[in-house]
Protein backbone atom coordinates (compact mmCIF):
# COMPACT_ATOMS: atom_id res chain seq x y z
CA UNK A 1 0.00 0.00 0.00
CA UNK A 2 2.81 2.63 1.15
CA UNK A 3 5.77 1.28 -2.21
CA UNK A 4 2.52 1.73 -4.45
CA UNK A 5 1.72 5.62 -2.74
CA UNK A 6 5.94 5.99 -2.98
CA UNK A 7 5.60 4.31 -6.00
CA UNK A 8 3.39 7.10 -7.55
CA UNK A 9 5.00 10.21 -6.02
CA UNK A 10 7.35 10.74 -8.95
CA UNK A 11 6.95 10.24 -12.68
CA UNK A 12 9.07 8.61 -15.14
CA UNK A 13 10.79 11.72 -15.59
CA UNK A 14 11.08 13.66 -12.32
CA UNK A 15 12.69 10.15 -11.30
CA UNK A 16 15.25 10.31 -14.36
CA UNK A 17 15.59 13.83 -13.17
CA UNK A 18 16.57 12.95 -9.42
CA UNK A 19 18.88 10.07 -10.32
CA UNK A 20 20.59 12.54 -12.98
CA UNK A 21 21.15 14.96 -10.00
CA UNK A 22 22.49 12.20 -7.99
CA UNK A 23 25.03 11.52 -10.38
CA UNK A 24 26.05 14.63 -10.53
CA UNK A 25 26.17 14.69 -7.21
CA UNK A 26 28.44 11.62 -6.54
CA UNK A 27 30.53 13.07 -9.62
CA UNK A 28 31.06 16.38 -7.81
CA UNK A 29 32.06 14.66 -4.72
CA UNK A 30 34.35 11.97 -6.68
CA UNK A 31 36.23 15.28 -8.80
CA UNK A 32 36.68 17.21 -5.29
CA UNK A 33 38.05 13.48 -3.86
CA UNK A 34 40.53 13.22 -6.85
CA UNK A 35 41.61 17.06 -7.21
CA UNK A 36 42.11 18.10 -4.17
CA UNK A 37 42.66 15.23 -1.65
CA UNK A 38 44.10 12.48 -3.63
CA UNK A 39 47.61 14.68 -4.39
CA UNK A 40 47.65 15.17 -0.73
CA UNK A 41 47.58 11.37 -0.07
CA UNK A 42 49.65 10.75 -2.91
CA UNK A 43 52.17 13.48 -2.02
CA UNK A 44 52.10 11.82 1.90
CA UNK A 45 53.04 8.74 0.49
CA UNK A 46 55.51 9.96 -1.36
CA UNK A 47 57.17 11.89 1.37
CA UNK A 48 56.87 9.01 3.44
CA UNK A 49 58.85 6.62 1.13
CA UNK A 50 61.68 9.47 0.62
CA UNK A 51 61.51 9.87 4.34
CA UNK A 52 62.09 6.81 4.96
CA UNK A 53 64.73 6.13 2.75
CA UNK A 54 66.33 9.17 3.91
CA UNK A 55 66.45 8.09 7.26
CA UNK A 56 68.07 4.47 6.26
CA UNK A 57 70.58 6.52 4.60
CA UNK A 58 71.24 8.79 7.60
CA UNK A 59 71.00 6.05 10.01
CA UNK A 60 73.71 4.49 7.63
CA UNK A 61 75.55 7.92 8.05
CA UNK A 62 75.24 8.14 11.59
CA UNK A 63 78.61 7.32 12.38
CA UNK A 64 80.04 10.18 10.15
CA UNK A 65 80.09 13.13 12.75
CA UNK A 66 81.80 10.56 15.29
CA UNK A 67 84.06 9.02 12.37
CA UNK A 68 85.38 12.34 11.46
CA UNK A 69 85.67 13.68 15.21
CA UNK A 70 87.81 10.53 15.81
CA UNK A 71 89.95 10.84 12.08
CA UNK A 72 90.78 14.84 13.20
CA UNK A 73 91.29 13.74 16.80
CA UNK A 74 94.20 11.08 15.21
CA UNK A 75 94.99 13.40 12.52
CA UNK A 76 95.96 15.92 14.61
CA UNK A 77 98.12 13.82 17.09
CA UNK A 78 99.89 11.97 14.35
CA UNK A 79 100.71 15.24 12.47
CA UNK A 80 101.98 16.77 15.76
CA UNK A 81 104.12 13.27 16.27
CA UNK A 82 105.63 14.07 13.17
CA UNK A 83 106.34 17.84 13.00
CA UNK A 84 108.35 17.36 15.96
CA UNK A 85 110.05 13.99 15.50
CA UNK A 86 111.14 15.87 11.71
CA UNK A 87 112.23 18.57 13.70
CA UNK A 88 114.45 16.35 15.76
CA UNK A 89 115.79 14.34 12.65
CA UNK A 90 117.77 15.38 9.85
CA UNK A 91 117.01 16.18 6.27
CA UNK A 92 118.97 15.72 3.05
CA UNK A 93 120.70 12.65 4.24
CA UNK A 94 120.81 10.56 0.99
CA UNK A 95 123.65 12.95 0.02
CA UNK A 96 126.79 12.39 2.30
CA UNK A 97 125.42 11.34 5.99
CA UNK A 98 127.17 12.51 8.55
CA UNK A 99 126.88 9.48 10.89
CA UNK A 100 130.01 8.57 10.77
CA UNK A 101 131.71 12.52 11.08
CA UNK A 102 129.65 12.23 14.53
CA UNK A 103 131.45 9.02 15.10
CA UNK A 104 135.31 10.11 14.16
CA UNK A 105 134.08 13.60 15.96
CA UNK A 106 133.58 12.12 19.21
CA UNK A 107 135.85 9.08 18.82
CA UNK A 108 138.92 11.57 18.93
CA UNK A 109 137.42 13.61 21.17
CA UNK A 110 137.47 10.52 24.09
CA UNK A 111 140.70 8.94 22.00
CA UNK A 112 139.56 6.02 20.57
CA UNK A 113 140.16 4.65 17.52
CA UNK A 114 137.18 2.46 16.26
CA UNK A 115 137.53 0.34 12.89
CA UNK A 116 134.96 1.54 10.86
CA UNK A 117 132.80 -1.36 8.86
CA UNK A 118 129.78 -1.57 6.63
CA UNK A 119 128.12 1.36 5.98
CA UNK A 120 124.32 0.91 4.74
CA UNK A 121 121.51 2.87 3.41
CA UNK A 122 117.53 1.77 3.30
CA UNK A 123 114.25 4.20 2.14
CA UNK A 124 112.04 3.41 4.98
CA UNK A 125 109.09 4.27 3.42
CA UNK A 126 107.84 6.98 0.80
CA UNK A 127 104.89 9.40 0.81
CA UNK A 128 103.49 12.37 -0.66
CA UNK A 129 103.24 16.26 0.58
CA UNK A 130 102.10 19.29 -0.55
CA UNK A 131 105.34 21.33 -0.70
CA UNK A 132 104.38 25.26 -0.12
CA UNK A 133 103.70 26.35 -3.53
CA UNK A 134 101.07 23.72 -3.66
CA UNK A 135 102.97 21.27 -5.81
CA UNK A 136 102.59 17.64 -4.40
CA UNK A 137 105.81 16.23 -4.07
CA UNK A 138 107.24 12.30 -3.08
CA UNK A 139 109.15 12.51 -0.01
CA UNK A 140 111.58 9.82 1.71
CA UNK A 141 112.12 8.62 4.96
CA UNK A 142 115.21 7.13 5.04
CA UNK A 143 117.80 5.71 7.40
CA UNK A 144 121.91 5.37 7.17
CA UNK A 145 123.95 2.75 9.45
CA UNK A 146 127.39 2.40 9.75
CA UNK A 147 129.19 -0.58 11.78
CA UNK A 148 132.25 -0.30 14.09
CA UNK A 149 134.80 -2.09 15.82
CA UNK A 150 136.24 -0.99 19.18
CA UNK A 151 139.21 -3.62 19.34
CA UNK A 152 140.35 -2.50 23.14
CA UNK A 153 138.86 -0.17 25.49
CA UNK A 154 137.76 0.75 29.10
CA UNK A 155 134.43 0.15 29.52
CA UNK A 156 133.37 3.18 30.68
CA UNK A 157 134.84 5.22 27.53
CA UNK A 158 133.00 3.21 25.43
CA UNK A 159 129.78 4.33 27.28
CA UNK A 160 130.91 7.52 26.88
CA UNK A 161 131.64 7.34 23.25
CA UNK A 162 128.24 6.00 22.82
CA UNK A 163 126.60 9.04 25.11
CA UNK A 164 128.36 11.23 22.83
CA UNK A 165 127.02 9.69 19.63
CA UNK A 166 123.70 9.64 20.58
CA UNK A 167 123.10 12.89 22.40
CA UNK A 168 124.37 14.48 19.14
CA UNK A 169 120.85 13.97 17.36
CA UNK A 170 118.01 12.02 18.38
CA UNK A 171 117.74 10.06 15.24
CA UNK A 172 120.59 8.43 16.04
CA UNK A 173 120.35 4.80 17.49
CA UNK A 174 122.21 1.77 18.78
CA UNK A 175 120.87 -0.68 16.13
CA UNK A 176 123.31 -3.64 17.49
CA UNK A 177 125.19 -4.14 20.13
CA UNK A 178 128.21 -6.54 21.73
CA UNK A 179 130.47 -6.26 24.01
CA UNK A 180 132.60 -8.46 25.83
CA UNK A 181 136.26 -9.38 27.00
CA UNK A 182 136.60 -12.91 26.05
CA UNK A 183 138.77 -12.18 23.16
CA UNK A 184 141.52 -10.09 25.31
CA UNK A 185 144.89 -10.86 27.00
CA UNK A 186 144.63 -11.43 30.80
CA UNK A 187 145.97 -8.23 31.42
CA UNK A 188 143.42 -6.04 29.46
CA UNK A 189 140.82 -8.28 31.50
CA UNK A 190 142.19 -7.42 35.05
CA UNK A 191 142.38 -3.70 33.51
CA UNK A 192 138.16 -3.47 32.63
CA UNK A 193 138.97 -3.40 29.15
CA UNK A 194 136.56 -4.61 26.71
CA UNK A 195 135.81 -4.96 22.73
CA UNK A 196 132.55 -4.07 20.94
CA UNK A 197 131.23 -4.45 17.55
CA UNK A 198 128.51 -1.47 17.24
CA UNK A 199 126.27 -0.75 14.65
CA UNK A 200 124.87 2.70 14.42
CA UNK A 201 121.85 3.50 12.30
CA UNK A 202 120.76 7.22 11.69
CA UNK A 203 116.97 8.08 10.78
CA UNK A 204 116.57 10.97 8.53
CA UNK A 205 114.68 12.55 5.30
CA UNK A 206 116.02 11.85 2.34
CA UNK A 207 115.41 15.17 0.13
CA UNK A 208 116.66 18.51 0.99
CA UNK A 209 120.34 20.31 1.07
CA UNK A 210 123.04 18.11 2.19
CA UNK A 211 122.74 17.63 5.73
CA UNK A 212 124.57 19.95 8.02
CA UNK A 213 126.29 17.45 10.85
CA UNK A 214 124.69 17.74 13.93
CA UNK A 215 126.84 19.22 17.18
CA UNK A 216 129.13 16.96 19.35
CA UNK A 217 128.26 17.85 22.90
CA UNK A 218 130.03 17.78 26.14
CA UNK A 219 130.63 14.61 26.70
CA UNK A 220 129.26 12.86 29.91
CA UNK A 221 131.38 11.98 32.53
CA UNK A 222 131.10 8.31 33.63
CA UNK A 223 132.63 7.72 37.10
CA UNK A 224 130.77 4.83 37.90
CA UNK A 225 132.71 1.27 38.89
CA UNK A 226 133.69 -0.63 35.78
CA UNK A 227 131.80 -3.68 36.08
CA UNK A 228 134.25 -5.59 33.51
CA UNK A 229 136.66 -4.66 35.70
CA UNK A 230 138.16 -6.45 38.77
CA UNK A 231 135.27 -7.14 41.07
CA UNK A 232 135.46 -6.16 45.03
CA UNK A 233 136.04 -9.80 46.61
CA UNK A 234 135.14 -10.48 50.19
CA UNK A 235 138.79 -11.83 51.88
CA UNK A 236 141.21 -10.65 48.53
CA UNK A 237 141.16 -6.87 48.82
CA UNK A 238 140.81 -4.36 51.27
CA UNK A 239 137.34 -3.87 51.76
CA UNK A 240 134.95 -1.26 53.39
CA UNK A 241 134.66 -3.50 56.74
CA UNK A 242 138.58 -3.84 56.97
CA UNK A 243 139.39 0.04 56.39
CA UNK A 244 136.39 0.45 59.22
CA UNK A 245 138.00 -2.37 61.41
CA UNK A 246 141.66 -0.68 61.04
CA UNK A 247 140.32 2.75 61.42
CA UNK A 248 138.25 1.91 64.64
CA UNK A 249 141.97 -0.11 65.99
CA UNK A 250 143.24 3.70 66.33
CA UNK A 251 143.61 5.78 69.56
CA UNK A 252 144.99 9.19 69.55
CA UNK A 253 147.36 9.85 72.08
CA UNK A 254 148.68 13.20 71.29
CA UNK A 255 147.35 16.18 69.54
CA UNK A 256 148.54 19.60 68.27
CA UNK A 257 146.85 22.19 65.78
CA UNK A 258 148.63 20.61 62.63
CA UNK A 259 149.47 17.08 63.23
CA UNK A 260 149.07 14.44 65.71
CA UNK A 261 150.24 11.07 67.67
CA UNK A 262 148.54 7.98 67.10
CA UNK A 263 148.68 4.16 67.77
CA UNK A 264 147.53 2.40 65.47
CA UNK A 265 146.57 -1.48 65.12
CA UNK A 266 149.13 -3.92 64.94
CA UNK A 267 151.43 -1.83 67.27
CA UNK A 268 152.90 1.04 66.70
CA UNK A 269 153.09 5.11 67.01
CA UNK A 270 152.33 7.05 63.69
CA UNK A 271 152.75 10.70 63.60
CA UNK A 272 150.82 11.77 60.92
CA UNK A 273 150.51 16.13 59.62
CA UNK A 274 147.77 17.13 58.30
CA UNK A 275 147.50 17.33 54.52
CA UNK A 276 150.56 14.33 54.51
CA UNK A 277 150.48 10.82 53.68
CA UNK A 278 151.13 8.05 56.07
CA UNK A 279 150.57 4.14 55.50
CA UNK A 280 148.66 2.10 58.25
CA UNK A 281 149.42 -1.49 57.43
CA UNK A 282 149.03 -1.78 53.77
CA UNK A 283 146.54 1.18 53.31
CA UNK A 284 147.65 4.93 52.46
CA UNK A 285 146.17 7.33 54.52
CA UNK A 286 145.85 10.88 54.69
CA UNK A 287 145.36 13.13 57.59
CA UNK A 288 142.75 15.75 56.58
CA UNK A 289 141.78 17.49 59.35
CA UNK A 290 140.73 17.46 63.63
CA UNK A 291 138.52 19.10 65.71
CA UNK A 292 138.02 18.87 69.58
CA UNK A 293 137.47 14.56 69.37
CA UNK A 294 136.45 14.46 65.56
CA UNK A 295 139.20 13.90 62.81
CA UNK A 296 138.95 12.93 59.18
CA UNK A 297 141.07 10.53 57.04
CA UNK A 298 141.12 10.27 53.30
CA UNK A 299 142.30 6.75 51.51
CA UNK A 300 144.67 7.91 49.35
CA UNK A 301 143.65 6.78 45.53
CA UNK A 302 139.72 5.82 46.43
CA UNK A 303 138.94 9.49 47.44
CA UNK A 304 136.85 8.02 50.37
CA UNK A 305 136.67 10.03 53.47
CA UNK A 306 136.33 9.05 57.00
CA UNK A 307 135.29 10.86 59.72
CA UNK A 308 136.46 9.66 63.27
CA UNK A 309 134.79 10.11 66.85
CA UNK A 310 137.10 9.57 70.01
CA UNK A 311 136.55 9.21 73.28
CA UNK A 312 138.12 10.62 76.42
CA UNK A 313 140.95 8.44 76.03
CA UNK A 314 141.57 9.14 72.28
CA UNK A 315 139.86 5.74 71.59
CA UNK A 316 138.16 6.04 68.08
CA UNK A 317 134.45 5.23 69.27
CA UNK A 318 132.14 5.79 66.20
CA UNK A 319 134.02 5.57 62.25
CA UNK A 320 131.65 7.44 59.57
CA UNK A 321 132.15 7.07 55.94
CA UNK A 322 131.45 10.75 53.90
CA UNK A 323 131.65 11.41 50.74
CA UNK A 324 134.39 13.48 48.96
CA UNK A 325 133.77 16.86 47.96
CA UNK B 1 -15.34 22.24 2.28
CA UNK B 2 -14.01 19.37 1.12
CA UNK B 3 -11.22 19.48 -1.99
CA UNK B 4 -11.42 16.66 -4.41
CA UNK B 5 -8.99 16.27 -7.12
CA UNK B 6 -10.27 14.48 -9.89
CA UNK B 7 -6.83 14.52 -11.92
CA UNK B 8 -4.76 11.62 -12.00
CA UNK B 9 -1.60 11.28 -9.84
CA UNK B 10 1.31 11.74 -12.54
CA UNK B 11 -0.71 15.32 -13.37
CA UNK B 12 -0.76 15.95 -9.37
CA UNK B 13 2.64 15.84 -9.00
CA UNK B 14 3.23 17.80 -12.31
CA UNK B 15 1.31 20.20 -11.03
CA UNK B 16 2.51 20.58 -7.77
CA UNK B 17 5.94 20.42 -9.62
CA UNK B 18 5.23 23.27 -11.35
CA UNK B 19 4.15 25.48 -8.14
CA UNK B 20 7.82 24.49 -6.84
CA UNK B 21 11.36 24.80 -9.05
CA UNK B 22 11.86 21.34 -10.46
CA UNK B 23 8.43 21.01 -10.57
CA UNK B 24 8.79 18.09 -7.83
CA UNK B 25 10.32 17.56 -4.23
CA UNK B 26 14.09 16.49 -3.59
CA UNK B 27 14.15 13.76 -1.48
CA UNK B 28 15.87 15.21 1.96
CA UNK B 29 18.54 12.31 2.68
CA UNK B 30 20.09 13.61 -0.56
CA UNK B 31 20.73 16.84 -0.24
CA UNK B 32 22.21 15.69 3.89
CA UNK B 33 24.15 12.61 2.12
CA UNK B 34 25.84 15.39 -0.33
CA UNK B 35 26.33 17.90 2.61
CA UNK B 36 28.08 15.45 5.05
CA UNK B 37 30.14 13.93 2.11
CA UNK B 38 31.35 17.52 0.84
CA UNK B 39 31.97 18.45 4.54
CA UNK B 40 33.88 15.17 4.68
CA UNK B 41 35.66 15.41 1.49
CA UNK B 42 36.90 19.10 3.27
CA UNK B 43 38.00 17.40 6.45
CA UNK B 44 40.18 14.99 4.83
CA UNK B 45 41.27 17.45 2.32
CA UNK B 46 42.29 19.63 5.33
CA UNK B 47 43.91 16.66 7.40
CA UNK B 48 45.81 15.19 4.60
CA UNK B 49 47.47 18.94 3.30
CA UNK B 50 48.14 19.14 6.91
CA UNK B 51 50.01 15.99 7.16
CA UNK B 52 51.87 16.28 3.78
CA UNK B 53 52.99 19.81 4.64
CA UNK B 54 54.48 17.74 7.97
CA UNK B 55 56.19 14.83 6.00
CA UNK B 56 57.12 17.71 3.53
CA UNK B 57 59.14 19.72 6.31
CA UNK B 58 60.20 16.83 7.73
CA UNK B 59 61.97 15.53 4.83
CA UNK B 60 63.42 18.50 4.32
CA UNK B 61 65.09 18.43 7.58
CA UNK B 62 66.27 15.11 7.19
CA UNK B 63 67.59 15.80 3.79
CA UNK B 64 69.18 18.76 5.32
CA UNK B 65 70.61 16.32 7.89
CA UNK B 66 72.00 13.53 5.38
CA UNK B 67 73.31 16.36 3.09
CA UNK B 68 75.26 17.66 6.38
CA UNK B 69 76.06 13.76 7.01
CA UNK B 70 77.22 13.26 3.53
CA UNK B 71 79.30 15.98 4.21
CA UNK B 72 81.00 15.02 7.12
CA UNK B 73 81.69 11.44 5.79
CA UNK B 74 83.36 13.09 2.68
CA UNK B 75 85.80 15.10 4.62
CA UNK B 76 85.94 11.95 7.11
CA UNK B 77 86.77 9.67 4.05
CA UNK B 78 89.37 12.37 2.72
CA UNK B 79 91.08 12.49 6.47
CA UNK B 80 91.19 8.56 6.49
CA UNK B 81 92.46 8.90 3.35
CA UNK B 82 95.33 11.39 4.77
CA UNK B 83 96.06 8.76 7.36
CA UNK B 84 96.60 6.36 5.10
CA UNK B 85 96.03 2.49 5.42
CA UNK B 86 96.52 1.13 9.84
CA UNK B 87 100.11 0.27 10.44
CA UNK B 88 100.50 -3.63 9.82
CA UNK B 89 97.51 -3.34 7.18
CA UNK B 90 97.56 -3.34 3.31
CA UNK B 91 99.93 -0.65 1.91
CA UNK B 92 103.03 -1.49 2.74
CA UNK B 93 106.89 0.78 4.36
CA UNK B 94 108.98 -1.65 2.57
CA UNK B 95 107.33 -1.11 -1.00
CA UNK B 96 107.85 2.01 -1.31
CA UNK B 97 106.46 1.98 -5.09
CA UNK B 98 103.09 2.00 -3.38
CA UNK B 99 102.54 -1.44 -5.22
CA UNK B 100 99.87 -3.31 -2.88
CA UNK B 101 98.72 -0.49 -0.76
CA UNK B 102 95.40 -0.28 0.65
CA UNK B 103 92.74 2.28 -1.08
CA UNK B 104 92.37 4.86 1.33
CA UNK B 105 95.75 6.12 0.89
CA UNK B 106 96.19 9.46 -0.20
CA UNK B 107 99.86 9.07 -0.05
CA UNK B 108 100.36 11.37 2.93
CA UNK B 109 100.66 8.33 5.10
CA UNK B 110 100.06 10.00 8.37
CA UNK B 111 100.14 6.82 10.05
CA UNK B 112 103.25 5.19 8.90
CA UNK B 113 105.29 8.60 9.36
CA UNK B 114 104.12 8.84 13.14
CA UNK B 115 104.96 4.97 13.76
CA UNK B 116 108.00 5.15 11.91
CA UNK B 117 108.72 8.68 14.14
CA UNK B 118 107.45 6.87 17.10
CA UNK B 119 109.39 3.79 16.82
CA UNK B 120 112.31 5.65 16.54
CA UNK B 121 112.34 8.32 18.19
CA UNK B 122 109.78 7.85 21.62
CA UNK B 123 110.84 4.63 22.33
CA UNK B 124 114.35 4.60 21.71
CA UNK B 125 116.70 3.25 23.43
CA UNK B 126 119.42 5.25 24.67
CA UNK B 127 122.27 2.54 25.01
CA UNK B 128 124.78 4.93 26.68
CA UNK B 129 121.90 5.54 30.07
CA UNK B 130 121.02 1.76 29.54
CA UNK B 131 124.99 0.94 29.83
CA UNK B 132 124.93 3.08 32.67
CA UNK B 133 121.73 1.99 34.44
CA UNK B 134 123.53 -2.00 34.50
CA UNK B 135 126.65 -0.31 35.31
CA UNK B 136 125.14 1.05 38.70
CA UNK B 137 122.51 -2.38 38.78
CA UNK B 138 125.74 -4.66 38.90
CA UNK B 139 126.83 -5.81 42.88
CA UNK B 140 129.91 -5.14 43.64
CA UNK B 141 130.96 -9.28 43.86
CA UNK B 142 130.11 -9.50 39.81
CA UNK B 143 132.30 -8.92 37.21
CA UNK B 144 130.54 -8.92 33.69
CA UNK B 145 131.84 -10.64 31.08
CA UNK B 146 129.70 -9.43 28.04
CA UNK B 147 126.70 -7.51 27.24
CA UNK B 148 125.06 -8.33 23.91
CA UNK B 149 121.74 -7.87 22.10
CA UNK B 150 120.76 -11.10 20.28
CA UNK B 151 118.43 -12.83 18.71
CA UNK B 152 114.67 -13.42 20.64
CA UNK B 153 114.86 -17.07 21.92
CA UNK B 154 111.96 -18.57 20.61
CA UNK B 155 109.77 -20.76 23.05
CA UNK B 156 110.83 -18.85 26.31
CA UNK B 157 109.26 -15.55 25.40
CA UNK B 158 106.42 -14.46 23.40
CA UNK B 159 107.82 -10.51 23.05
CA UNK B 160 109.36 -9.60 19.75
CA UNK B 161 112.45 -7.83 18.71
CA UNK B 162 115.74 -8.20 20.23
CA UNK B 163 117.00 -10.14 23.34
CA UNK B 164 119.30 -8.24 25.88
CA UNK B 165 122.00 -10.71 27.28
CA UNK B 166 124.20 -10.10 30.38
CA UNK B 167 127.23 -12.35 31.17
CA UNK B 168 129.49 -12.47 34.16
CA UNK B 169 130.54 -14.13 37.16
CA UNK B 170 131.30 -14.08 40.53
CA UNK B 171 133.49 -16.07 43.15
CA UNK B 172 132.04 -14.92 46.84
CA UNK B 173 128.78 -13.60 47.89
CA UNK B 174 125.57 -15.34 47.84
CA UNK B 175 123.49 -15.35 44.70
CA UNK B 176 124.42 -11.27 43.61
CA UNK B 177 123.19 -12.90 40.21
CA UNK B 178 119.62 -12.06 41.86
CA UNK B 179 120.11 -9.01 43.34
CA UNK B 180 121.95 -7.46 40.00
CA UNK B 181 118.32 -8.86 38.57
CA UNK B 182 116.36 -7.71 41.15
CA UNK B 183 117.40 -4.14 40.62
CA UNK B 184 117.57 -4.38 36.65
CA UNK B 185 114.12 -5.02 37.24
CA UNK B 186 113.49 -1.97 39.88
CA UNK B 187 115.25 0.33 37.55
CA UNK B 188 112.77 2.81 35.97
CA UNK B 189 115.08 3.42 32.55
CA UNK B 190 115.92 -0.58 32.06
CA UNK B 191 111.72 -1.73 33.18
CA UNK B 192 111.10 1.27 30.20
CA UNK B 193 112.31 -1.21 27.73
CA UNK B 194 112.71 -4.53 29.37
CA UNK B 195 110.06 -6.40 31.61
CA UNK B 196 110.64 -10.37 31.54
CA UNK B 197 113.93 -10.99 33.15
CA UNK B 198 115.50 -14.54 33.24
CA UNK B 199 118.30 -15.55 35.15
CA UNK B 200 120.88 -18.49 34.13
CA UNK B 201 123.43 -19.90 36.65
CA UNK B 202 126.02 -22.13 35.62
CA UNK B 203 128.70 -23.18 38.88
CA UNK B 204 132.23 -23.50 37.53
CA UNK B 205 135.36 -25.27 40.10
CA UNK B 206 136.27 -21.64 41.01
CA UNK B 207 133.75 -19.28 40.71
CA UNK B 208 129.88 -19.02 39.50
CA UNK B 209 129.18 -17.76 35.69
CA UNK B 210 125.80 -16.48 34.88
CA UNK B 211 123.83 -14.71 32.22
CA UNK B 212 120.77 -12.75 32.43
CA UNK B 213 118.48 -12.37 29.70
CA UNK B 214 116.10 -9.61 29.44
CA UNK B 215 113.58 -9.42 26.53
CA UNK B 216 110.22 -7.21 26.35
CA UNK B 217 107.35 -8.27 27.39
Amino acid sequence: MNGEHRATKYTKEQAEMLALLVLMGCAVVVLTFLYLVKPNFAAMAESKAELKKTEAEIAQLSKAPVQLAKAKKESDALTATIEKGEKAILAGIAVDPPLTQVCVEVANKLGLKPAFGVQGSEVLLEFKERAADGRQVTRHYGEVSRTLDVLSTDFLSLCRFLSGVEKANEGITVAHLEIGNKSLGEADREAGKVTAKVKLSMLGIREGERATPPEVKAIEEFDERNPFGPAKVKGAGRGVQDITKVLEGIRVTAIWSNKLIMTVPGGGNIEATKGETFVVGKMKMRYVSGAGDTFVFEIAGSGKRYRLVTNWRGQVKKVEEEETK
Amino acid sequence: MIEISLLPVDEQVKAKAEQKGLGFQIPKFIPKGFGIAIVALLAMYGLSHLKASSLSRALTSSKQTLSELKKESLQAQTLEARLGPPVGKAGSVEQPNGAGQATKDSGERLRKRAEVVRARLENRKVWSELLKEITLCCPEEIRLTEIKLGALRTGTTSGRGKELVISGYYVTGVNPEMIFMDRLRGSAKIAAHYQRFTPMTQPEVDKTDFGIHCSEQ
